[in-house]
């Protein structure tokens, strides 16, 4: 079970939120929601090759 | 044991996890992850238990096509129950019901030959066959 993957995602969750409170506090809202949103798209990178395993291995296992 | 007792840590340090990273929506991401890698675990699991199902079939010597749909049907209602709760999680109570119910009828559809091989060995038997 590949249990880094979930620590990858809280770190990159908690460096987007201080990063997120940095920009807010100096005054760039804008600069602070393209970070949130392009963690958000690391992220779902990331999940996405593991979603398509999954679906694979369970279009192999039940003869799809 | 090993398998279920990871599961459980697995679980539990993904919901303290998310709790943390919840403010900025990563939230459900995180829970998505842990139900792709716990979703793995369970079909790996099941591996052993296709294969003796398998097996039985072959020695009783059931056709392949009557137990088909019958995995089909599982690994839709897998998916599809899963997709349905990452949805509710999420808070887009109307995208989990869609998909819940998607994936209900679409269970329904790959039960479909076996509802028809039913119906048939009815006829058959009743004397009525068309």
């Amino acid at each position: 079970m590949d249990i880094d993957l979930i620590f990858k995602i809280a770190a990159v969750g908690i460096i987007v939120s201080i990063l997120n409170q940095v920009l807010v506090r100096s005054g760039r809202e804008e600069q602070a929601t393209m970070t949130t949103l392009a963690g958000l798209v690391v992220v779902l990178m990331i999940l996405v090759q593991e979603i398509a395993d999954l679906f694979d291995l369970v279009k192999r296992l039940f003869d799809f | 044991m090993e398998q279920a007792i990871q599961l459980v840590v697995l679980g539990v340090l993904a919901a303290v996890l998310a709790q943390i990273v919840q403010a900025r929506g990563f939230g459900p991401l995180l829970t998505l992850a842990v139900c792709v890698l716990a979703g793995v675990v369970a079909v790996q699991a099941l591996r052993p238990l296709l294969a003796f199902a398998r097996r039985l079939q072959q020695s009783v010597g059931l056709e392949q096509s009557l137990l088909a749909p019958l995995w089909k049907v599982l690994a839709i209602t897998m998916v599809s129950r899963m997709g349905a709760e990452i949805c509710r999680d999420a808070g887009q109570k109307a995208l989990g019901e869609l998909v819940g119910r998607g994936g209900e009828i679409l269970a329904l559809c790959a039960a479909l030959p076996l509802m028809e091989a039913v119906l048939s060995l009815l006829q058959t038997l009743m004397g009525g066959g068309t």
